[in-house]
């Protein structure tokens, strides 16, 4: 199984430098994707999941560091932590494409949106400015944009949001990378668009072949398009688990909240419940288990030591001492 | 059906301006409309270029030839503005006058914009201790007054035409490079810049293909502006006597009038008349496009 893996992350820790301190945004996170597969990374605000994924195309802001793990992308393995600003110029795009919250605030306004989509190919393709526009016009096509020679013409202000999200899904698939990362890519849309992008983009990742990683808090959006699902909370993955097993049976407390929370047409609205307090301060953690003072199960050795990520079954990991 | 086709004829309709890159020229007609200002210094400016274009066509004597007329000869049909004290015909050299300040005007804003851009996007794009010094050095070279140094510097290097362009293009980068660095400051954070690193592009397309095109609007009226300094201080130096002798300008023909001003007062007036027009002219524009680009300017 090993041959098929395409990215394993190992120990990650990335870390802001704030004014107040050291944020643990991402701390030691370690992951596998395969070949095809979609993985969902869900979490809630604050819980280091976008850092995640930024970390992976190393665009973090200026006072954010990954201080250590490594991020191995396959076949050759090599470590994209380590890499050369300019080799890992070359990763992006051409291996891992990413895709945007927010389709208002990510298209250059003043360039037309066939052209934002023609410049990756031509830069990574080396390839004429024709052909390249050429190949963006068919881009447009395959997400379904009624009239794409003359879409590519016009300004993003002339869009719709859900057209501006299929062109930045557009670009970012431009050079059939290998991996894409998505984060929140329907959070800026309507309902009905989002339905229609994510069709899209999970037609696109079967057809090409490519492995997806998705940021969400959305977990309706996760059971629709991802194989799996890690659940993140205070910069540490709680549990891990194939889709359908999570959602039918969750094991990590906080896990289980979520799910509580998410509102579906069965539920009374008294039945739909939040998980109490508030995520913690991640420049000063509290000791054991960062979900203890929220965790309506918590016993004395959740206060005193932190619970490892074990792996309870084959498609199933858990960090609860509960599990243990 | 014919519905969908009727909007889309009428996008088509904003479309092709656009596609053929005349945003700006779009964006002008709606100017034109909405800021009187803007559209008389417009006018004057085009009257003023096509006078500059045609000078051959509508003058009968070269430029700068003497004796073509009785020294100090009062405005008469046949040279309209008068005859200076050497003989020769002040609305030939006037006409001839506005094309060097164009010229000088036009090419020394290239030359600064050309030095302020290059250093104002290295400052503003890549930040630090480069950043620091690059703006040092701005901040020393806003201080010196600007005619001065253009003038020790045609002092310098001699009093020719190219010379001229090259001092005033050198003196009035400071405020451009400035202005490019703040522009850039905020627009490299915007997400745009990050989807492009996203993509992989290096940092000189990002900077010449996704912020430059960006910063460029707010540089415009800032420009035309500058052409107005830059006609100025060539003005200013061929009154102090400093201009090349073998090109026609305002400023030189000011300064020989003034000894001669209660004996042929047409001396000073049509070169100060037209000097004063085309300053104008520009001064409305500029501050016209500031007011367009700038809706909080914008009066309702």
């Amino acid at each position: 199984m090993n041959d098929s893996r395409i990215l394993e992350i190992s120990d990650l820790k990335t870390y802001y430098y704030t004014s107040r301190g050291i944020v643990r945004a991402v701390d030691g996170i370690t992951l596998d994707l395969k070949k095809g597969e979609s993985l969902a990374i869900v979490g809630e605000s604050g819980s280091g999941k976008s850092t995640l994924a930024f970390s992976i195309m190393r665009l973090l802001p200026d006072n954010a560091r990954i201080v250590d793990g490594s991020i191995w992308l396959y076949p050759e393995k090599i470590d994209l932590v380590r890499l050369s600003n300019d080799e890992m110029r070359k990763v992006r795009g051409r291996r891992i494409g990413m895709v945007f919250q927010d389709p208002m605030t990510f298209l250059n306004p003043v360039m037309k949106v066939g052209d934002q989509i023609a410049e990756a190919i031509m830069y990574h393709h080396g390839c004429t400015q024709k052909v390249a526009r050429k190949r963006a016009v068919e881009l447009l096509e395959r997400l379904r944009i009624p009239d794409a020679s003359n879409v590519a013409l016009r300004y993003p202000h002339q869009l719709s949001g859900g057209m501006k999200q299929r062109v930045i899904i557009a670009i970012a698939i431009s050079c059939n990378p290998e991996i894409l990362i998505a984060d929140e890519p329907t959070t800026a849309l309507d309902v009905t668009v989002q339905a229609e992008v994510l069709e899209l983009l999970r037609g696109f990742i079967h057809e090409l072949g490519m492995s997806l990683i998705l940021v969400t808090h959305d977990l309706g959006i996760v059971a629709e398009i991802c194989d799996k699902v890690a659940i993140m909370y205070a910069g540490k993955i709680v549990e891990i688990a194939e889709t359908y097993s999570l959602y039918k049976s969750p094991k990590h407390p906080y896990t289980i909240g979520l799910l509580k929370a998410v509102p579906t047409v069965h539920k009374s609205s008294s039945e739909v419940g939040g998980i109490k307090g508030n995520p913690p301060d991640l420049v000063n953690p509290p000791a054991g288990c960062r979900f203890n003072p929220r965790c309506p199960y918590v016993f004395e050795k959740c206060l005193g030591e932190e619970p490892p990520l074990i792996r309870v079954n084959n498609d199933r990991a858990v960090a609860c001492w509960l599990m243990m | 059906m014919t519905n969908m086709n009727r909007q889309r004829t009428a996008y088509a309709g904003i479309g092709p301006l656009k596609i053929v890159g005349l945003q700006l020229l779009y964006k002008t007609s709606k100017a034109f409309k909405v800021n009187p200002r803007f559209t008389a210094g417009f006018i004057i400016l085009l009257v003023v270029v096509i006078l500059a274009i045609v000078a051959p066509l509508i003058t009968w004597y070269p430029p700068l030839k003497t004796l073509v007329g009785k020294p100090f000869t009062p405005p008469v049909a046949l040279h309209p503005f008068g005859v200076d004290d050497l003989g020769r015909d002040i609305y030939t050299n006037v006409l001839y006058g506005i094309r060097t300040s164009l010229t000088v005007g036009v090419s020394s804003v290239i030359i600064s914009l050309a030095i302020g851009i290059l250093i104002g996007v290295v400052a503003g794009y890549y930040g630090g201790i480069l950043e620091d010094a690059l703006m040092r050095i701005t901040d020393m070279a806003l201080i010196i007054p600007q005619f001065l140094l253009a003038l020790v510097i045609v002092a310098i290097f001699g009093q020719n035409f190219q010379n001229i362009i090259i001092a005033i293009g050198i003196v009035s980068w400071p405020g451009i490079a400035r202005m490019m660095r703040a522009e850039f400051l905020s627009i490299k954070e915007r997400p745009f810049i990050e989807a492009a690193r996203a993509v992989g592009l290096t940092d000189v397309r990002i900077i010449f293909e996704e912020i430059l095109p960006n910063a460029i609007p707010a540089i415009i009226p800032y420009a035309v502006l500058q052409i107005n300094t830059a006609i100025l201080v060539e003005a200013g130096l061929g009154f102090l006597g400093i201009a090349d002798p073998n090109v026609p300008s305002l400023g030189l023909m000011l300064n020989t009038a003034q000894q001669y001003l209660v004996r042929a007062w047409w001396m000073a007036f049509f070169p100060g008349l037209v000097l004063s027009i085309i300053v104008i002219g520009l001064n409305l524009l500029g501050d016209g496009l500031i007011e367009y680009l700038n809706p909080r300017l914008r009066k309702r």
